[in-house]
């Protein structure tokens, strides 16, 4: 056993005590930075020059990996079943020494190679994480990555704090080698992101190890929902499995309302005279089978914001809508504010306990409106878990069956107020976007609107974030699946779109589903590489460049000041546009392995080209229409 | 001395096509010069953002004969010259003005020929695919 330089005792030493001990007795034994608990000291890396033998490990690659014996049952293997066994599907990486063993127990686990957990090919870090930040809201559950110590950690942590912002669950497995150069090498990892994850560990032995991961899994999946974070130290990885086993599955806790409240809940929306339901994000999609539920057998007409994120309400449902009458007696949200109880699940500022930095505080002050917004009674639960109670106290209810009638024709009412409205404002928002319909480059409206007879009859999902291109989905588009419209990237960090598009497609890849990404050329520049794992894993993923040239919204900033300067306007593309060459993202696309077209600047064009490109994307391969846009 | 006349009568107006056609293509170049596009659109169809903040402004839509301060071109070098809302300079929740140091006036002249050049008719709803987009909604 070794020690590391300018340390008294090596991590390695705390795995000489990892013997078969009790799995109960553990888990208070890994060292889990949960909410609320002060950080240990930070990262300690000293300064000194990495020796021969750790340069030719990491940089030289003509060594094979450190195998202190073979072993045909490593430890990793039994981190793999721990995936399995949670139900990960896939893993995203960029390969790394120091988690090889876990890397190699995927891809050839002797029962299940490859399958159930895949390994997914990221090239960079960031984009793994956001490939993760796109499944996880696709599905509602996380995705793993692997990511290598703290340059593969930081390299990943832009993307990390738009899942954490935009609470999506994502499992963070750090891979740790004492033998690693000395700036690779920290004591406590998970300090670099602590402020924007939800809870980490250390574990120092196997069991510790299988209990952490089940733990982060736990976490990561319970509102708030974030990515959390388990070191796996490579000598882990590596040893022998032999004597341990799987511990028992602990399933994830939820905070629920009481079912004194479930019951005042079901009578008043049984007996109220006109109910509302204001359906925000829940959490997966059985959350939102509930609410539809909830909604039919009550008769109450439903708020959605499905175009605006994921797993909430669908569109085109008789009830969603304002319905009759917009006197409502009593509105419950769930996952919302409302007029009179709201059912809102913990937010990541009950975390702000991990955040040193006032990280998390500053996001909470943002939410402070959707915080405490609503005027009505208020519940910290999880609405989607809490949903299963008031669905019992509805069935049960003896106002369930006496209010049949009323409920039957209230209903119908609503279902034809809302087909009238949603009509109606379909018409009024399609009048608004005729503007500049045959204009070249082509309008941002029109880049949506010849898409949709592409796909309406598909089943579909939007994977990027749209407001930089107008978002006209939002208001022309249907929106009837848990999965139809992902949202935002959280923190309005660039770089986001074409990983999380990504992940949204391997959600998709078996399920016959298109991905669309909207997706902008600045946003796009920051990790391009995502469109070969796009290629290499045959995702079904179609890109929609909106190619402005620019990074718009700044160029108006400087635009402005120069303006406003009186200093005049002509030199604010300088450092804001993509000019000088042009971009040829055609090239670049085809590049890594995915067929395009473009660029496209005749909107007589766009439609050839999005046919082609569903059908290409319907065959199992993805495709990149380039098209030139108005700025926005 | 007909014959002679309508030589330069012809010759007089293809100057006059020549010298729009410089306008026109000068109009063309100080608009995306001087960034008239990344509001009002690159041909002052405005932008299509619905959702208007401080950072997402619903600029005004250059229309000949309904927009304001394209009612003349000494009209719209006003406009441009006198603008006097720049403070506190928040960016973009305001136009910017142009000094006569920056556009002088026969670069107004060629910035509005240009403008004034600018499609103004749309296609009807059902002649575009949200026609088709519209049956389909209402099939649902």
């Amino acid at each position: 056993m070794e020690e590391k330089d300018g340390n008294s005792l090596s991590r390695r030493g705390f795995l000489g005590g990892s013997g078969a001990v009790g799995t109960a007795a553990l888990l208070g034994a890994f060292a889990p930075h949960a909410a609320g608990q002060a950080a240990s000291s930070g990262a300690s890396a000293s300064a000194q020059l990495p020796t021969a033998q750790q340069l030719e490990r990491d940089t030289a690659a003509i060594s094979p990996p450190a195998v202190t014996g073979i072993t045909s049952r490593p430890g990793s293997d039994l981190m793999v079943e721990m995936l399995r066994e949670l139900g990960v599907e896939f893993v995203a990486a960029n390969p790394s020494s120091s988690f090889e063993g876990l890397h190699e127990s995927i891809i050839n686990h002797p029962e299940h190679p490859n399958r159930t957990p895949e390994l997914i090919t990221a090239l960079h870090e960031g984009s793994a994480v956001d490939m993760a930040h796109g499944y996880g809201k696709a599905t509602g559950k996380p995705m793993v990555v692997m990511l290598h110590a703290t340059v593969g950690l930081q390299n990943a942590s832009m993307a990390i704090y738009q899942a954490f912002v935009d609470k999506t669950p994502i499992v963070l497995l750090i891979g740790s080698d004492d033998g690693f150069i000395q700036a690779h090498i920290a004591d406590d990892l998970a300090a670099l992101v602590r402020p924007y994850t939800k809870w980490d560990a250390y574990p120092r032995t196997l069991p510790d190890a299988l209990e952490a991961i089940q733990e982060a899994w736990n976490q990561a999946m319970t509102p708030p929902c974030a990515p959390t974070l388990v070191v796996v130290d490579s000598q882990l990885q590596k040893m022998s499995a032999a004597g341990f086993s799987l511990p028992p599955r602990r399933q994830p806790q939820f905070p629920l309302i009481s079912t004194a409240d479930a019951a005042l809940l079901a009578e008043r929306l049984l007996t109220a005279s006109n109910p509302r339901i204001d359906v925000g994000r829940l959490r997966t999609p059985e959350g939102v089978e509930r609410a539809v539920r909830l909604a039919e057998l009550t008769g109450a007409c439903t708020g959605t914001r499905a175009n605006q994120g994921p797993m909430s309400f669908p569109q085109t449902h008789p009830l969603c809508g304002p319905g009759a009458s917009a006197d409502y007696d009593f509105v419950l949200g769930l996952e919302l504010p409302a007029t009179h109880f709201a059912i809102v699940g913990p937010d990541i500022g009950t975390l702000v306990g991990r955040d040193d930095a006032g990280v998390g505080l500053s996001i909470v002050r943002g939410r402070s409106g959707a915080a405490g917004g609503g005027a009505g009674e208020r519940r910290t639960a999880d609405a989607e878990a809490s949903l299963v109670l008031i669905l019992d106290a509805v069935v049960a209810s003896a106002n369930a069956a006496g209010r049949a009638a009323v409920i039957r024709e209230r209903s119908a009412a609503h279902a034809q107020a809302n087909r009238e409205a949603r009509l109606t404002g379909l018409r009024a928002q399609m009048e608004r976007r005729r503007r500049g319909w045959d204009a070249s480059p082509v309008n941002t409206a029109r880049l949506y609107a010849e898409l949709w007879p592409h796909i309406a009859n598909e089943d579909w999902c939007i994977g990027s974030q749209t407001n930089f291109s107008g978002g006209h989905h939002a208001d022309l588009w249907q929106h009837d699946r848990p999965y139809s419209c992902l949202g935002g990237s959280g923190a309005a960090g660039i770089g986001y779109s074409l990983g999380a598009s990504v992940g949204a497609a391997l959600a998709a890849r078996d399920n016959g589903r298109i991905v669309v990404d909207f997706q902008g050329d600045g946003d796009f520049n920051f990790m391009p590489g995502a469109l070969w794992t796009a290629a290499h894993h045959q995702l079904p993923l179609l890109i929609v460049m909106h190619n402005n040239r620019a990074w718009h919204q700044e160029l108006m900033f400087v635009q402005y000041l120069t303006g406003a300067r009186g200093r005049g306007t002509d030199r604010a593309h300088i450092g804001t546009t993509l000019r000088d060459p042009f971009v040829d993202y055609r090239s670049i696309a085809q590049g890594y392995g995915v067929e395009a077209v473009g660029p496209i600047s005749d909107p007589a064009e766009l439609a050839e080209a999005y046919r082609r490109g569903v059908e290409v994307v319907k065959e199992g391969r993805p495709f990149l229409v380039d098209v030139l846009t108005q700025p926005r | 001395m007909i014959r002679n006349l309508s030589h330069c009568i012809v010759l007089s107006l293809a100057l006059a096509g020549t010298v729009q056609a410089q306008t026109s293509a000068a109009g063309a170049a100080l608009y995306n010069q001087h960034g008239c596009y990344t509001c009002h659109g690159h041909q002052g169809k405005g932008t299509h953002v619905e959702r208007t903040n401080n950072l997402f402004p619903a600029p005004p839509i250059l229309l000949a004969g309904k927009t304001p301060f394209l009612a003349s071109e000494e009209v719209f070098r006003a406009y441009l010259r006198l603008r006097a809302d720049q403070q506190p300079p928040e960016p973009s929740v305001k136009m910017p003005h142009f000094s006569a140091e920056v556009l002088d006036d026969a670069d107004v002249a060629a910035l509005y020929a240009h403008i004034m050049a600018f499609p103004v008719d749309e296609p009807a709803l059902e002649d575009t695919v949200m026609g088709w987009a519209l049956d389909h909604a209402e099939k649902q």
